[in-house]
């Protein structure tokens, strides 16, 4: 079968933009995935110290380092808990959050598996 | 006269108060431990509250001694994983800063327990997970590679296990 030459042009642009797409997608997923700070957002992980669904806010200590404050908004992500008031006392999570001027906006709230052993 | 009588109903009512207050404990535990002489227990300490683990540590030290006191002689482990691991660390890492109180009440315990003779066992694999350095352990803490195969060993070696969570 013999392609018309503006449906070769179409089809190459649709292949161009699936090769796009395909390369995009895994950077897309992987932001916010690894356990790195970046030029555009930074990474912590710790124990809950405090949540207050009032005020929208989460405070993490780390492990062996500072305690640290982020605040909530509509375009955090949360992963493993739905609401807020699920995190607990003590309980661990990973935060990547952009630095503010005045508090930190978590990016997203990542809640791990617990494991129990 | 009077006042002799005053005096013995005083002494009379406070033994009698006294009497009453501080009952005498009548329980034992004398059917169970009929003919032991020794026993063996393995303490499986996981609990990640800090005022609970505690609790559970001084438990285990009153029975220790509750034992000995009954004639028997206890042999004890107590192994650590999960969350308890936290609390089993030095200095102020790996818990808030509300649970240090509690934390430095542990780190005492257990270097109580090891005076006597209570091996305390941290579980390496747990200690990875909640990403515990080893180095950062209580001195009084023996790590092993794998807590269920201590206690799996423990109890074939006629250990009793106890469940504390």
């Amino acid at each position: 079968m013999k392609l018309l030459p503006y449906t070769k042009t179409t089809y190459s642009c649709l292949f161009f933009i699936f090769c796009c797409l395909l390369l995009v997608t895994p950077l897309h997923g992987g932001q916010f995935e690894e356990e790195v700070s970046t030029q555009e957002y930074l990474f912590a992980k710790g124990m809950v110290r405090s949540v207050s669904p009032e005020d929208q806010t989460v405070t993490l200590k780390q492990k062996k380092g500072a305690t640290i404050s982020f605040y909530i908004d509509k375009d955090t992500v949360f992963e493993g808990f739905y609401k807020l008031t699920e995190l607990k006392l003590r309980q661990k999570i990973k935060v990547w959050y952009q630095p503010k001027q005045e508090k930190n906006r978590a990016s997203k709230i990542l809640k791990p598996l617990e494991l129990g052993c | 006269m009077k006042k002799i009588l005053l005096i013995l109903a005083s002494i009379l009512f406070f033994s009698t108060v006294l009497h009453a207050s501080a009952p005498k404990n009548i329980y034992n535990n004398d059917r169970a431990l009929l003919g032991v002489t020794e026993s063996k227990a393995y303490f499986d300490v996981t609990i990640g509250d800090p005022k609970q683990l505690l609790i559970r540590l001084q438990l285990i030290e009153k029975t220790y001694n509750q034992l000995l006191a009954a004639g028997v002689t206890p042999s004890f482990i107590v192994g650590i994983r999960g969350k308890a691991s936290n609390f089993i660390t030095k200095g102020s890492d790996y818990v808030l800063d509300i649970d240090l109180p509690e934390k430095r009440q542990i780190a005492a315990i257990v270097k109580k327990l090891k005076t006597l003779r209570i091996g305390v066992e941290q579980c390496y694999i747990a200690a990875g997970f909640q990403e515990i350095d080893v180095a950062d352990f209580l001195p009084e803490v023996d790590l092993v590679a794998n807590g269920y195969v201590s206690l799996i060993g423990y109890h074939s070696q006629g250990y009793g296990l106890v469940p504390m969570d």
